[in-house]
């Protein structure tokens, strides 16, 4: 996977240059894609690590809720909120990870649904100090970002950052073992490794970039509710995972970009958008298995010489003949 | 008010059991977390909306229709969606949740996204010493109760009912004996989607139609599963009891957002000392 | 081979990525843009849809009546209506397109989330925004251009105001309120008319928005025994239906407005008695464009108007209005414009904008207020209470409000 690098060199420059020539609308949707991503990006990783996790955005709402009462109520420096944000997500993350990660794939996904759901009506409940269902309003910018700009470059910077950490983390011996045991901790235990302290390692990281990315919202929109930060928006970012792909460490970027731009694109259907959004994605799931990341590989063997031409359609009629 | 808030709780815990079994099923036989369950609940609701209110059909007969042509759709959508990922829970889970969107959007477009409601058709009050119940919501707790009681014991004693059990169990072995897995797919399919529509159904006088009803009772029903075990029919059952009771009490005494925390803190304990659930085996 | 293919690929992206960097297109003078930040899909979808649609009907009558003419020059709107899902980051991404991209200067939508998240950069950018919040903290001195597009904690004093002068054996009150901020609105604006009225407010219960089982919030009530219990809209029918099959015989009534439906929903039975204010449109005692604009929508949508149909359609003949008076699109004056004058209103008579006493700044349109009882299964037209009346209400229960 040294394309790997070339890819993250690319990807970095195409997106550093684009910046200033955004608009403000599609720079605010940008930003969206690179918070998100940071998110969809730690699902993947537990993913590799043969975990599933829908508690992502609740760990983003816990570090922007953290990092904007620390602001508002506290009147602590915002850079400073947006670290503690971060480590609020991390420290719980941690705590969930050390007591409940020895559980199978399954137990665990239970408990992040658990913990998401919980988080949710914590936020709305205790109204009093996280302004409820109304929200948490007047959050201050961050000092010396002044523009929009800014915030794209701030919120690239930790995506690419995240993307680049994860992808190291992936690829060590220990992750790649994990991955290839297919999360199956029984042959782990033959093979000698031990996936428990790597697993409860990498999902603290994986809360405290959650958390991260939660915070600077919060100072970037200045204005958050509990109702972004449900579980719903956590198994959209696990859909933006399987959209993109598993085996590429950019399938979380490219599926939240794709999802968020046909979400951009779908505002003006009004009722027919769920429906459109669903077909799109049993589509998706049923013609690119492997994710959208797949696609230039898929390309490069269908260019190949001696390839049927449509041989990929007639694929495709099999599988849906198949019984 | 106690005998009253238990009588409440007992209610919307059978009701919630119909509902959390088509789920528990679903996940112990066609290892499939089906995000869509709530969907099939929604339909079982219009469905009755269409047949009775719409067409003017007898009740019983609008609810019975309705049931079995959500069993039909549900069979469908194993057959040709589902079974084709079978073993990836993660593709699963998002065809799942990609099916629930159309089948909400869907209803949308049929029914209009406003609220609808059936009209009462068992009248009147019941008076027990120290509670009272709508007539309408005893009938449904009496027939969910007994249809509950019919599929355990199909479950439990018929061939097919065992036949289930054994290919959740084992699929290899199963296959060994003779027992077609696509059959057994297929029954579950069903029997776990009628008794989701037979839920909405039998709610739909009681509540209000909307086509995102089914998502309230999709959280409670993950928490049902959690607690009583998945694949297990007793489980399921004391899970969803327990849930409907303890809902109802702790909203009494507190507020229902807490009562709301407290189910899904029960959640996570379970998950921390006996994951596999009361029933469950691991 | 791969890497070829890498280079193609990101000149792809550059490719895609060039339309985002367009500048939006300058703006024809004729054309006055109207945003519609509205849940077009979802749960409450069936609110913003109605919303969508009388303003689609009132702009195409104000645009084939010629328009309208500000400071010399004709005008036509045109609506851009998004979707924005009722959640607080989708209607941020909805503000930034429609303020952004498509220049739009007034923007109407539902509720406080949306509301408070476009105010982040409307405000800073002059746009004018109206919705219909159900908390104070959206339209404060601080957000100018922020407006409330109907009366919502002003209608509670005239439903108290009626109930004591026609049902003077009520003398205990509960309120049964959403367990937000909105709901906390309502109770303190309740307890304060309790106070000015001489009743006594026995307590407050809340509930969840998503709540389909009241058993134990009726038992509460039980426990309690008022003699009224007001309650909100939401979740009213089944709260109306579990109440009286479990035995509550007191009076109930609405804390703001009435539905129509809930004699469908919850049984005519059930419902008999309710009383509170209502959205006039299918009476004699309609005003006639309102009974016009229910016709239309019968005609097209075949659905009746609920409630938000009729104020969208209010607000966008006002705010037209509004922008006659001023003699320039410069929304810094509108809104000035808007505070201080009065306007002529489809719902007969004029309205104004006023509540300086709860919001500190004027920014609620005072609108009349019909009062409505359910009998035998329909809501009965009771009394009309006149805009400037409302406020007279208003000023009384001020005395004793505490926020």
């Amino acid at each position: 996977m040294h394309n790997t690098t070339w890819i993250l060199a690319v990807v970095s420059i195409v997106l550093l240059c684009t910046g200033p020539f955004l608009a403000p609308y599609p720079n605010h949707i940008f930003i969206m894609i690179f918070l998100v991503s940071v998110c969809a990006s730690g699902v993947w990783l537990m993913l590799r690590l043969g975990r599933l996790t829908v508690g992502q955005a609740a760990f983003m709402g816990l570090g922007a809720y953290g990092g904007a009462l620390m602001a508002t109520r506290l009147g602590v420096n915002p850079w400073l909120s947006i670290l503690v944000g971060g480590l609020v997500a991390a420290i719980l993350g941690m705590l969930i990870g050390a007591i409940l990660l020895r559980l199978a794939g399954i137990y665990f996904a239970l408990v992040t649904f658990g913990v998401a759901e919980i988080t949710r009506v914590v936020l709305t409940r205790f109204g009093n100090i996280t302004g409820g269902t109304a929200g948490l309003w007047g959050i201050p910018p961050l000092p010396s970002i002044g523009s929009k700009l800014g915030y794209y470059y701030l919120s690239l910077a930790l995506m690419l950052g995240v993307i680049w950490l994860f992808y190291h983390l992936n690829r060590s011996r220990l992750g790649l073992a994990l991955y290839s045991l297919g999360s199956d901790d029984t042959l782990a235990d033959h093979m000698g490794v031990d996936p428990f302290k790597y697993r409860v390692l990498s999902f603290t990281l994986v809360c405290f970039f959650a958390g991260l990315s939660g915070a600077v919202f919060a100072f970037y929109a200045r204005y958050i509710t509990p109702d972004q930060f449900t579980l719903w928006e956590a198994i959209y970012m696990l859909i933006y995972v399987i959209i993109g792909g598993i085996p590429s460490v950019f399938g979380p970027f490219l599926g939240t970009a794709v999802m968020f731009g046909l979400t951009e694109g779908l505002r003006v259907s009004a009722e027919l958008t769920p429906l459109i959004y669903g077909i799109t994605l049993i589509a998706i799931v049923i013609f690119f298995q492997g994710g959208l990341i797949t696609i230039p590989q898929m390309l490069s063997r269908r260019l190949r010489p001696g390839t049927r031409p449509f041989g990929f359609l007639t694929q495709l009629w099999q599988t849906l003949r198949k019984e | 008010m106690l005998p009253q808030l238990l009588l409440s709780g007992l209610s919307s815990g059978l009701i919630l059991c119909l509902f959390a079994l088509g789920l528990s099923l679903a996940f112990g036989v066609l290892h499939i977390v089906n995000f869509a369950h709530g969907a099939f609940y929604m339909l079982g609701a219009y469905g009755v909306w269409f047949g009775f209110v719409r067409f003017g059909l007898p009740y019983g007969v609008a609810v019975l229709l309705s049931v079995i042509l959500v069993g039909l759709v549900g069979i469908l959508c194993e057959r040709y969606l589902f079974r084709n990922f079978r073993g990836n829970l993660r593709m699963g889970m998002v065809l799942a949740i990609a099916l629930m969107m159309i089948m909400e959007s869907g209803m949308v477009l049929l029914a209009g996204a406003e609220d609808q409601s059936i009209p009462s058709v068992f009248t009147g009050i019941v008076d027990l010493p120290g509670a009272r119940l709508s007539t309408e919501s005893m009938v449904a707790m009496a027939v969910g109760a007994a249809l509950l009681a019919t599929v355990a014991v199909f479950v439990q004693r018929s061939k097919q009912g065992r036949a289930l059990r054994g290919f959740s169990q084992d699929e290899e072995g199963a296959a060994l004996q003779g027992i077609d897995g696509g059959r057994v797919c297929t029954l579950t399919m069903f029997l776990g989607c009628g008794l989701a529509a037979l839920a909405g159904a039998l709610m739909g006088p009681i509540l209000i139609l909307s086509p995102y009803m089914g998502g309230q009772p999709l959280m409670l029903g993950f928490a049902v599963i959690v607690l009583g075990g998945m694949g297990s029919i007793l489980g399921t059952f004391v899970g969803a009891i327990i849930i409907g009771m303890v809902q109802t009490l702790t909203a009494y005494v507190l507020d229902p957002q807490l009562a709301y925390i407290i189910v899904f803190g029960i959640l996570i304990l379970v998950l921390l000392i006996k994951p596999a659930g009361l029933f469950g085996h691991a | 081979m791969k890497r070829i293919l890498l280079v193609l690929v990101s000149i792809l992206m550059l490719a895609l990525l060039l339309p985002a960097c367009a500048a939006p297109p300058p703006s024809e003078a004729k054309v006055l843009k109207l945003g519609l930040s509205m849940p077009l899909s979802g749960p409450v979808s069936f609110i913003g849809l109605e919303c969508q649609r009388a303003s689609e009907i009132a702009i195409e009558e104000i645009n084939n009546g010629g328009g309208f003419v500000v400071g010399g020059e004709r005008y036509k709107w045109e609506l851009i209506a998004l979707d924005d899902k009722f959640n607080s980051a989708d209607a941020l991404a909805v503000a930034h397109r429609l303020i952004d991209a498509e220049g739009v200067k007034y923007i109407i939508t539902l509720a406080d989330a949306s509301h408070l998240s476009i105010q982040t950069i409307s405000e800073p950018a002059g746009v004018i925004t109206i919705s219909y919040p159900g908390t104070k903290d959206v339209t404060t001195p601080d957000t100018p251009l922020s407006f409330r597009g109907t009366a919502t904690f002003e209608v509670t004093p005239v439903n108290y105001d009626w109930f004591t002068r026609n049902l003077p054996e009520i003398k205990t009150v509960m309120n049964v309120i959403t367990d937000d901020k909105a709901g906390e609105g309502v109770q303190a604006v309740s307890t304060a008319c309790a106070k000015a009225f001489g009743i006594e407010t026995l307590d407050s219960i809340t509930y969840s928005r998503a709540t389909t089982d009241f058993a134990p919030v009726v038992a509460k009530i039980l426990d309690a025994d008022p003699d009224l219990i007001l309650f909100p809209g939401t979740g009213a029918p089944l709260l109306i239906k579990q109440a009286r099959e479990l035995g509550y015989t007191g009076h109930m009534g609405g804390a703001n407005y009435i539905n129509p439906a809930w004699a469908q929903q919850a049984g005519a039975e059930a419902v008999e008695g309710i009383f509170g204010a209502y959205s006039d449109s299918f009476t004699e005692n309609a005003p006639p464009q309102i009974q016009e604009l229910e016709a239309k929508f019968k005609e097209r949508y075949d659905v009746g108007l609920i409630i938000g149909g009729m104020n969208t359609y209010n607000v966008i003949y006002v705010l037209t209005e509004a922008l006659k008076k001023a003699g320039t699109v410069d929304t810094g004056e509108v809104a000035d414009v808007m505070r201080t004058q009065k306007f002529d209103s489809p719902f007969g008579g004029q309205v104004e904008f006023g509540g300086k006493g709860i919001y500190g700044i004027d920014c609620a349109m005072m609108v009349p207020i019909w009062i409505g009882q359910f009998k035998a299964g329909q809501v009965e037209f009771q009394e009309l209470i006149p805009a400037n009346e409302m406020t007279t209400a208003m000023e009384k229960i001020m005395p004793y409000y505490e926020s």
